[in-house]
């Protein structure tokens, strides 16, 4: 690795310590002057003035704010957020359980979608104006404007229940990573589709198309080698995105089918006023959001020349 | 005796859009012999650069269809063949270099991959022996240090060495026929000199015959044996380039050598033809050049005028030079 | 050819019993049950206060005595039913000997001695200990003022003492909730703050075989239980949204499903009634009126609100059925539950407005949670109220707001849903309207007689406490009108063909007698 991409790579990591620290100033500030008291909801009706108060203060949250604020910085930077107030585990623990969840949910939905969406924007593409591409823009449409728990219900009837083919709910099987990542990936795959196909049929009127056929080259290798490859860069921004999104979770889905994932923990989490997990959760979205900014600016720089070229001037 | 690699016969390409019929190219007609080259020139809008895409059949269709005619190599009509028949021709048997080389590379490929990918397709070569062919037409083309700079990406180079790499991959296959579609317009004039130059040399070596379409008056004049005067989708003359030059017919012929800027002739403005080229879609009633002929007579007004030869020894299209009101076949409505 | 064919049938036969046979024998008997708990988190009692917890950790661990569905106590770890002494504040235990806890120890008195303490610990944070807290001594601990439960004598092995700071008849019906079941003390200690995650152990029917936050309880019938044993192999509890389960549930991937009111109409039919269970659940769902917010600080204004509520409408229509109108505070099956009248007259309402000098009707402010489902009966009461010239605003907080706002005691018309922690009236009266309470439950009921009833109900036994809590009923529902109780909910669950033996009682399904027959 030469020495400005090092540079690059370094500045950014410092920009991204930066923002983190940002972002659990503000969490910090959101979750303690929102109402609320999380004692107060652990006890439900069983409300207890007496005992609300020492468990309070057996909890550290009649600490003042500054205190609070300073312990879970410093913690932070260790990676301790803490323990859960109801679920009494790490947060860490949590998050590494839901993590293994989401993440292991969000190859499937970036499988799908690179395979469904990009496959389906070329043909779009390549058969433009004709019934082919109408079908496919209709059905993308569609797609983005199903809601995602909705189409997860209607996959779990069909192939849970009437079919049987596929598990109604959990992840202990390999065919039970199907239907959440169809469900979870069906509004990418759309997406994917209108926006590889408008790039390609850009990349389609380029004039290195042209260069291509007058070379002789078949109509595949036009599409695939000359096309695509250009086609490819915003596509590439786009599933960046795509992972940013995924990888924060997913709670309606999740819920209806049964996977303990980090939508379920956060929203939970937040429902419940379990602030160290509301604040473990924000910090691990900011941080995927930074490090996929930056895996994303690698990428570009790996795939277009000219911007690897911009880089190391 | 020399017969003609090249014969196109009537061809007529017209775009079909939603504000109408263009039409591109209407009857036109010409051939090219071995080793020969062959200008065709024309303001923007007359239909040459259509010709060329029109031989190769790379016409966008839709919305653009070849309607009618013939385009003969070697006695064969390129017109009938197959998709897979075609692909062979392209790149194999006629080559093309075009007028932007920055935007006619891949950017994201090196340009010795984009010019492995013709001996690879047409030879059947490996990737280390099409490699090797590729820097030995860099070399050819008069690229320094092609070993090294086969690797380099279009955007790593100048104007000019896009341009040498651009015909490094269309001769690369040695074709029979090299189309050059303004292939000097975006180039300085000193590298202007240089490309033609080299695919003269090119030419020459590789027995190559090579059709240069240009604007550019003096560009044909240095290279071609023949030129095609081209106006608003149509043949106006056709001939030997020394004569035609010299001897001009066609009064549009003559209207563009006199608007050519000549330092020796003393004038302080530039000629300047009158009127606009038509909109190939709503054209003229009668000759097509008629709106801003100096020498339009009243025939002209109403009926098209055929392409004749003319007394002088060429091919003009002008009632000038009919020998009656009429001419030999059918007379063409406007 | 014709001998071919008895030979046919021979083998058909040979096949069609052998699957039989195979169906018979075949693996170990699995019960699964799912529902949308969203508490199960962890199965320490101690550090939660719902039933989802309870209902996950009650196959394992086991309190001191049990009550059954009519509210009768019965001794489970003990040999009897505790001695009190004559003032009422002194209990003498005997514990049942060679019971075995899940890691094959004897419980003994020290297993009891170190629950209670565990329980008033002020490290284990404990949120139930106002179930127990009139225990000598407790205060102290919580307090830190003392390392040890002063109340708590230890005489032998099998024996020990439990005295109390004032006499409380509702004491031995704590003993008999899910918080107070008896503790290991030697495997608690060694789990430490893994307790009621990773290992859980209890002298139950079941031993936990896994546990996984929000997602499943699975338990493995104990051999060495010292009653009668379970009938079933393994135990599955999971936590499932109720739209999958159901689904789950008709694929026959489950044998129990809890249905939801608001989804079950579908199910009462004809094709599910082998399979479709109501149970009456002792709760009680009632509307709160806050005295310290007028107009309701105006005893004429909450006898006319009282009148616009249609409970047979709220059932018949919203309800689809699925309750049981009352005007009761305490639901049936305990003590001093009586079915008291009730009228539904709008016009009544308005008179008595007019009279307290509300001519042109009132606006009231009701706050609901938007997790509860009783922020739909306010709607429906919304709507009802309008007959009355009663316009009642329900506005929809978030739970964290909810509580907040309730507790201060800033809420005009709370809704009240409450179900039963202790089998007994004074859990569905003190709680709310003692003036050291109420303003929790923005009642902000402060009266002096109010208070007198409670404690004297608190000291007496029987047919004279009953009559205490009938009194009490009348005086704050109907002279004082500062409630408004609606109805008894119910719940609902399928269960598979082939499957007998829950039961339902003190709140929570059993699983212990569940036999499958397949």
């Amino acid at each position: 690795m030469d020495f400005l991409l090092l540079k690059f790579i370094l500045n950014r990591l410092w920009q991204a310590v930066v923002v983190l620290v940002g972002v659990t100033l503000i969490v910090f500030v959101m979750v303690n002057v929102a109402p609320g008291d999380p004692v107060a909801v652990m006890m439900e009706k069983k409300a207890d003035a007496a005992t609300i108060e020492r468990i309070r203060q057996q909890m550290g949250l009649n600490d003042p704010l500054y205190v609070q604020y300073w312990t879970f910085l410093k913690n932070s930077f260790s990676g301790d957020f803490g323990n859960s107030y109801f679920q009494k585990l790490p947060v860490r623990a949590l998050l590494a359980r839901g993590f293994a969840v989401t993440g292991s949910i969000a190859v499937g939905v970036l499988l799908f979608s690179i395979a469904v969406g990009i496959l389906m924007g070329i043909l779009a593409a390549v058969f433009r104006g004709r019934s082919a591409d109408r079908l496919i823009m209709l059905v993308s449409t569609l797609g983005m404007a199903l809601p995602s728990f909705w189409l997860a219900i209607i996959l779990q009837l069909v192939f849970g229940l009437w079919l049987k083919v596929l598990p109604i709910s959990g992840l202990k099987s390999f065919k039970a990573y199907i239907l959440p990542s169809v469900a979870l990936g069906m509004i990418y795959a759309a997406s994917l589709a209108r926006l590889t196909r408008t790039n390609m049929l850009d990349a389609l009127n380029q004039d290195y198309v042209r260069t291509a056929r007058s070379k002789g080259a078949g109509e595949t290798a036009v599409v695939v080698v000359h096309a695509f490859r250009n086609a490819a860069i915003p596509i590439l921004t786009y599933l960046g995105t795509l992972m940013k999104s995924i990888l924060g979770g997913s709670v309606l889905v999740e819920t209806v089918f049964a996977i303990n994932g980090l939508g379920r923990l956060l929203v939970d989490g937040i429902m419940k006023r379990d602030i160290p997990v509301i604040q473990g959760c924000t910090i691990y979205i900011a941080a995927v959001f930074v490090l996929m900014n930056l895996v994303i600016d690698l990428v570009y720089g790996l795939i277009d020349p000219r911007i690897r070229a911009a880089k190391e001037s | 005796m020399n017969t003609n690699l090249l014969d196109v016969k009537n061809l007529c390409t017209y775009f079909y859009t939603d504000e109408g019929v263009v039409y591109a190219l209407d009857g036109v007609s010409f051939s090219v012999k071995k080793g020969e080259t062959l200008g065709i020139v024309g303001e923007s809008g007359s239909g040459k650069s259509v010709a060329a895409l029109s031989v190769m059949r790379l016409v966008q269709t839709p919305p653009g269809k070849i309607v009618s005619g013939e385009v003969l190599m070697n006695g064969e009509n390129l017109l009938k063949l197959s998709g897979k028949e075609m692909r062979a021709v392209r790149g194999g048997k006629i080559a093309m270099i075009f007028q932007e080389p920055m935007t006619a590379l891949n950017p994201v490929y090196t340009i010795g991959s984009q010019i492995m990918e013709s001996p690879r397709i047409h030879r059947g070569l490996s990737r280390r022996q099409a490699r090797r062919v590729a820097i030995e037409m860099l070399e050819k083309v008069g690229i320094p240090l092609p070993e090294k700079r086969v690797d380099d990406y279009p955007h790593q180079l100048s104007g000019g060495m896009r341009q040498r790499a651009m015909i490094a991959i269309a001769l690369c296959c040695n074709p029979e026929l090299l189309i050059c579609d303004e292939p000097t317009t975006a180039l300085d004039v000193t590298i202007q000199a240089q490309i033609l130059e080299l695919i003269n040399d090119l030419k020459k070596e590789m027995n190559t015959s090579v059709l240069m379409i240009t604007h550019d008056l003096g560009v044909v004049a240095q290279v071609s044996e023949n030129v095609l005067v081209m106006y608003a989708s149509k043949v106006m003359e056709y001939g030997g380039v020394k004569e035609v030059f010299t001897d001009p017919c066609h009064p549009y012929t003559k209207a563009l050598l006199e608007s050519m800027p000549a330092v020796e002739s003393g004038r302080e403005r530039l000629h300047v033809i009158e009127g606009m080229v038509p909109s190939l879609s709503n054209r003229p009633e009668g000759c097509l050049f008629h709106p801003r002929c100096e020498r339009r007579m009243e025939i002209c007004k109403t009926l098209r005028p055929e392409l004749i030869m003319a007394p002088a020894g060429r091919w003009v299209r002008c009632w000038l030079y009919a020998s009656g009101p009429r001419t030999l076949g059918s007379i063409e409505r406007g | 050819m014709k001998r071919a064919i008895p030979f046919a049938f021979l083998l058909v036969f040979a096949f069609v019993s052998a699957t039989f046979a195979a169906t018979d024998s075949d693996g170990p008997k699995v019960f699964r049950y799912a529902y949308h708990f969203a508490d199960l988190e962890l199965l320490d009692v101690h550090k939660h206060t719902t039933t989802d917890v309870m209902q996950a950790a009650n196959p394992i661990g086991e309190a001191l005595v049990r009550i059954d569905s009519k509210g009768v106590i019965h001794p489970l770890l003990l040999e009897a039913l505790p001695e009190m002494s004559a003032d009422g504040t002194l209990f003498t235990f005997k514990l049942k000997k060679g019971v075995k806890f899940h890691d094959g120890t004897e419980l003994r008195a020290s297993d009891v001695e170190f629950t209670f303490n565990r329980i008033f610990d002020p490290k284990t944070q404990n949120l139930n200990t106002w179930l127990c807290d009139m225990i000598k001594g407790a205060p102290e601990m919580l307090e830190g003022k003392a390392q040890t439960l002063e109340g708590f004598k230890v005489i032998d092995d099998y024996t020990f003492t439990i005295e109390l700071g004032e006499p409380y008849a509702p004491f031995l019906a704590v003993l008999g909730c899910e918080q107070m079941m008896i503790y290991p003390k030697k495997a608690c200690e060694e789990a430490g703050s893994n307790w009621g995650l990773t290992t859980f152990v209890g002298t139950g029917p079941f031993e936990l075989a896994e546990f996984s936050g929000k997602e499943v309880m699975h338990a493995k019938r104990f051999e060495g239980y010292h009653g009668e044993p379970a009938k079933i192999d393994e135990l599955f509890i999971y936590v499932m949204d109720q739209s999958t389960a159901l689904m789950e549930y008709e694929a026959g991937n489950l044998d129990m499903v809890r249905v939801d009111n608001d989804v079950v109409a579908p199910y009462k039919t004809e094709e599910f009634a082998k399979n479709l269970v109501r149970v009456d659940l002792m709760g009680i769902i009632a509307m709160n009126m806050n005295v310290n917010m007028p107009p309701l600080d105006n005893v004429k204004v909450r006898e006319a609100v009282s009148y616009a509520i249609d409970r047979q409408g709220l059932l018949r229509s919203f309800l689809d059925g699925n309750g049981t109108a009352t005007n009761c505070m305490i639901p049936p099956g305990i003590a001093a539950h009586v079915d008291r009248p009730y009228e539904y007259n709008p016009e009544k309402v308005k008179s008595l407005l007019a009279e307290a000098g509300y001519p042109d009707g009132i606006t009231l402010e009701a706050y609901v949670s938007e997790t509860q489902e009783v922020a739909k009966v306010a709607v429906v009461l919304q709507e009802q109220f309008k007959a009355s010239n009663v316009t009642l605003n329900v506005n929809r907080v978030d739970q964290g707001t909810y509580v907040d706002m309730r507790r201060a005691g800033q809420v005009q018309v709370p809704f009240l849903t409450w179900f039963k922690d202790i089998s007994d009236p004074d859990n569905f009266t003190y709680t709310f309207y003692h003036s050291t309470s109420s303003q929790l439950f923005s009642s902000n009921w402060k009266d002096a007689k109010t208070d007198e009833m409670l404690a004297r109900g608190r000291a007496s036994m029987g047919a004279e406490r009953e009559k205490i809590y009938l009194e009490l009923e009348k005086y704050l529902v109907d002279e004082q009108r500062i409630v408004a109780p609606l109805y008894n909910p119910v719940f609902y669950y399928l269960v598979a063909d082939g499957v007998s033996g829950v039961i339902y009682d003190n709140s929570l399904l059993r699983f212990y007698e569940v036999e499958i027959s397949k």
